[in-house]
């Protein structure tokens, strides 16, 4: 017998929640909502959760995370969260269309829309409308975690906007385990449409209530069409006991511009997926990430753009502060396909490690098939330069005061990619109050 | 105000400064010349507390007290300051960025209130134009493409608003242009008074001819060999370095 075997079968356990969830369905099994589903389960069942045997997978190990006896609810469960929790966890001053989730499931309650014109939110789970389902294709590409969130994801947002309409006002989605009262697991399915010439920005913010272990496993599926422009911002930061999953599949169209932000400023295991196609000339994706851990904690970034046609661009820059035994990961495939001529795609990932337990596992993997393309990487770890170090504290900052305005500086160059001010005032906020010193 | 009595000192096990005596008061300039390699920036360093130098004899004494016991920022905060030959850069930190912080430490550590944002403000306009430094300059990462010039303009700036004691100003005249030179040794003057003193680390007779320093020293090997008044640096410029060491030896013959 294997000394690492599952204290709880996970996986069981999805299976179980998914029968619990089709003998709710009274005959609607024959949709073709279902079928994909049930594929996915199959697909799941198969595959299992990924192990580091995995090449995608190598420096991640997620049988920690499965072990625990999570509750996996195949219908909304009542939760006493409340407004007043809800507004503690939006950032201060922002203005935004709010869409709350508990546990996966939509709470209309909770939410506020301020029926935005040419905006349309639809939640999958009451009522998905006809073309706005998971889409099918996504299984292949992918792994397990992301056939488990097809198969249990039985809500979601399903968002649509209008060609040529420009939202005032930024969307928040909130992602809350009700961890109050024991471990639980949630997944949970996006669906963004941004028309052609449409501009709109998405954050995504993860939290939890209660000191229980929350898993959650969230696939977003975003089309942005011609000239369109999708600012979107993953806020993750959350505690040790939090765990999470995300994978983002963008499709980018001509002229469109995608630009993807996270900051992943704490989490026992964060694993962040965001596949990125360039379908048509002239498309832009811009990819930054800052991650700031300390403890143990875990952030996986991967990164996948695909150039299959010509003159598209894309730029990545990835940024990490690791103390402690904090672990980073990150891992960005270029792919240029043989169309692709006069890519120009640049990736960097920077990172600092503070203290001798800490890692980065970092690795660029470029694939290019096309000759006239300009494509650069580079990846570099190390410590606070300790000149710079010197400088400040010669000037009578104390080490502690140096090292802050040295961090502050290293993560500035991501938070200023931020497009909405609220959430970068925010941002600096955590980033200063991670430490008594004020920047 | 600084004794420096037989001080030994050595980076990665190697001994640069092989036993320097020097004793400056209150209100005196003092300058050091020497060769390219001599142990100037090292004795800077050690001065100013950097840990990568160890010393393994002899003592500074700062007012009184064992300076080689306090870490660099207590020392910058009792009022030490070293204007760097080499001043870092450091992207995304300006000058204002950290100054504010600078400046608080050094006065809560001599009892007084933080200062608040329309008094430094005003404290740096008048700073700036007493070295005529431009706000864009301070205002942008520190040094990150600064000409040579700007670097050590910024750096007498930085001195300006601290308000030490006592300065280490480490070849600050190398890359400035002529009217950079007047100006900031027009800066050090207007900052010279009976409390406060300098260490001026020079190549150069002609910074010596603005900031007209009290006594000169020469250090070679990593001992000060020659002392003597501001005319000692006329006869160096004239002479050269070999005159000394010639000095030197024909001394340990007789
Ligand atoms: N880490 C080190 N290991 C060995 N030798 C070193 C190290 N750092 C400095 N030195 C040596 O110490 C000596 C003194 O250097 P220092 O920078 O103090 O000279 P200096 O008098 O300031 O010269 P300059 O006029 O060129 O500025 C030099 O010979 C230098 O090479
Ligand atoms: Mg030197």
């Amino acid at each position: 017998m294997s000394a690492s075997a599952p204290e709880t079968d996970l996986t069981a356990k999805v299976v179980a929640a998914f029968k619990q969830y089709e003998q709710t369905l009274n005959g609607a099994a024959e949709t073709p909502l279902h079928a994909i589903r049930r594929s996915a389960l199959d697909q799941f069942v198969q595959l299992g959760f990924p192990t580091p045997r995995n090449e995608e997978w190598k420096y991640t190990n997620v049988a920690p995370i499965t072990r625990r006896d999570y509750r996996l609810a195949a219908q909304p469960q009542a939760t006493d969260i409340n407004a007043e929790f809800v507004r503690s966890l939006v950032p201060a001053g922002l203005d935004a269309d709010l869409l709350v989730f508990v546990d996966g499931w939509y709470k209309a309650d909770l939410s506020s829309l301020s029926a935005q014109a040419g905006l349309e939110i639809h939640n999958l789970g009451a009522s998905a409308p006809h073309g706005a389902q998971p889409a099918q294709q996504l299984a292949a590409d992918t792994d397990g975690f992301v056939a488990l969130n097809t198969a249990l994801a039985l809500d979601g947002a399903i968002i649509t906007v209008r060609a040529g309409v420009e939202l005032a006002r930024p969307i928040l989605l909130l992602y809350i385990s009700d961890v109050q009262a024991g471990d639980a697991m949630s997944a949970l399915r996006c669906v963004v449409h941004l028309e052609a010439n449409a501009k709109a920005q998405f954050i995504e913010l993860n939290a939890a209530r209660g000191d229980g272990h929350s898993l959650q496993s969230r696939v977003a599926e975003m089309r942005v069409a011609q000239g369109a422009r999708l600012d979107h911002i993953m806020l993750q930061n959350q505690a040790a006991q939090n765990y999470q999953h995300n994978y983002t599949r963008v499709d980018q169209e001509r002229d469109s511009l995608y630009r993807n932000v996270v900051a992943a400023l704490g989490g026992g295991f964060v694993r962040n997926d965001l596949s990125i196609a360039l379908n048509g000339e002239g498309a832009h994706a811009d990819m930054f990430g800052l991650s700031m851990l300390n403890d143990r904690e875990f952030v996986d970034n991967h990164t996948l753009v695909d150039h299959r046609v010509p003159n598209c661009t894309s730029n990545e820059l990835y940024k990490g502060i690791y103390d402690d035994r904090s672990v980073g990961v990150f891992n960005g495939k270029i792919i240029v396909r043989p169309d692709a001529q006069k890519t120009n795609a640049f990736q960097s990932n920077r990172n600092v490690l503070l203290s001798d337990g800490a890692t980065i596992n970092t690795k660029p993997q470029l694939e290019i098939f096309a000759d006239d393309v300009k494509c650069s990487h580079g990846a570099t770890s190390g410590q606070f330069d300790a000149d710079a170090l010197f400088y400040l504290r010669s000037r009578g900052l104390s080490t502690e005061a140096a090292r802050t305005i040295l961090m502050h500086a290293f993560a500035v160059e991501v938070l200023d990619q931020v497009p909405v001010e609220a959430l970068r005032l925010h941002l600096e906020h955590q980033l200063s109050s991670s430490t008594s010193f004020d920047v | 105000m600084l004794q420096i009595k037989n001080l030994h000192a050595s980076v990665d096990g190697n001994e640069i400064l092989k036993g320097v005596d020097l004793e400056i008061k209150a209100g005196e300039v003092h300058a050091i010349m020497g060769p390219n390699g001599s142990g100037k920036s090292t004795l800077a360093s050690v001065l100013a507390g950097r840990e990568d130098y160890d010393v393994t004899e002899g003592s500074i004494t700062f007012e009184g007290q064992d300076l080689l016991e306090l870490a660099a920022e207590e020392r910058a905060r009792e009022g030490i300051f070293l204007a760097f030959q080499y001043p870092v850069e450091i992207p995304g930190v300006s000058t204002v960025n950290f100054l504010k912080t600078a400046l608080n430490e050094i006065r809560k550590h001599r009892g007084q209130d933080s200062i608040d944002a329309i008094d430094f403000l005003q404290m740096m306009r008048q700073k700036m134009s007493l070295v005529e430094i431009d706000e864009k300059l301070i205002k942008r990462s520190l040094n990150e493409g600064f000409s040579g010039g700007e670097k050590k303009r910024n750096e007498i700036f930085q001195m300006a608003m601290l308000e030490p004691k006592f300065a280490v100003l480490d070849e600050t005249d190398s890359g400035l242009d002529i009217d950079a030179l007047r100006i900031v040794a027009g800066g050090v003057n207007k900052l010279r008074s009976l409390n406060n003193s300098f260490l001026v680390i020079t190549h150069y007779q002609r910074l010596l001819e603005y900031i007209v320093p009290d006594y000169v020293h020469v250090l070679s090997g990593g001992k000060i060999v020659k002392s003597g008044g501001k005319d000692l640096a006329l006869e160096l410029e004239e002479k050269g370095y070999d005159w000394v060491r010639t000095e030197l030896t024909a001394d340990a013959e007789a």
